[in-house]
């Protein structure tokens, strides 16, 4: 395993990547409650599998959360203020799934950053993609 | 028994202001989000093994994903099932931390037909009402039922 390295706030070019854990349904029921996503297709496994999704899909904003911890590693408090994201819901994951975040730096200068982003199953299928820019440093 | 009525795509006014909807986000609940998910190592462009943020206490700035949650919608829409999160757009202004008081405003964008589906864009403004802070906005397109 390599070192572990502190990112300063510029952070090199290229892609970034970390394995995101399988979603419990407990964890489904937790998030909903947390932040109102309690839905139906979310939480009543024996509802949804009658849906044409045939079955719970884990919410869009849980997909996307590590998304945060992930630039906050890579950009700081460039990311928490000035950050912008942009991101579509492609597809669904069901709890189990086994996902992974890819970031890709594109531009890294102290005015600027931003690239793109994906999250997508183990077989590369996209469950959700966008674009993200941060601060500058000191803004 | 008396039917539940929702808010269908009709209903929706554009430019219409739903009246602010106020909250208070502690510790425990950004320990509540930390224990919903979980990213493994990350790893830079060289492989090399990037360091994780610090402790959440109670003085962390909070995770976006706590601040745009759908409890401002839940409490001023009545929204059916069936909906669809399509896209959502989000700008960090200034870090929230735990304790503080929170105002989420809603205005309805626009709305729209395409593809045969009908969408609602919602617009959200997060302020701290204590000082007049605006904390980030938010834009949340979904596709509505009906």
């Amino acid at each position: 395993m390599g070192e572990l390295k502190k990112t300063h706030a510029v952070p090199a070019v290229g892609t970034y990547r970390g394995d995101i854990a399988p979603f419990t349904q407990a964890q489904l029921h937790e998030f909903g409650d947390l932040v109102g996503t309690y839905g139906r297709i979310h939480t009543d496994p024996e509802w949804a599998a009658t849906t044409p999704l045939k079955g719970v899909i884990v919410q869009g904003m849980l997909i996307l959360a590590p998304l945060h911890e992930a630039l906050l590693r890579i950009f700081g408090e460039r990311w928490t203020a000035g950050g912008e994201v942009t991101c579509k819901i492609v597809s669904s994951a069901r709890p189990g799934d086994a996902l992974r975040l890819l970031v890709e730096v594109g531009i890294s200068e102290a005015t600027s950053a931003s690239g793109i982003f994906r999250i997508e199953k183990t077989d590369e299928a996209a469950i959700v993609v966008g674009e993200f820019t941060v601060g500058s440093i000191g803004a | 028994m008396a039917e539940t009525r929702y808010d269908y795509y009709d209903d929706f006014v554009e430019g219409h202001e739903y009246e602010p909807f106020r909250t208070r986000l502690t510790a425990e609940d950004a320990a509540t989000l930390a224990r919903c998910l979980s990213l493994g190592p990350l790893t830079g462009p060289s492989g090399e093994l990037i360091a994780p943020p610090g402790e959440v206490g109670e003085g962390a700035s909070l995770s976006p994903f706590l601040l745009n949650s759908f409890h401002a919608m839940r409490a001023r829409i009545r929204m059916p099932d069936g909906l669809l999160h399509a896209r959502e757009t989000m700008r960090l202004l200034t870090p929230a931390h735990a304790g503080d008081e929170l105002e989420t405003t809603i205005r309805i964008a626009s709305k729209f037909l395409k593809n045969d589906r009908k969408f609602v864009l919602l617009e959200h403004i997060v302020r701290r009402p204590a000082d007049g802070t605006h904390i980030m906005t938010f834009e949340r397109l979904v596709a509505w039922v009906n």
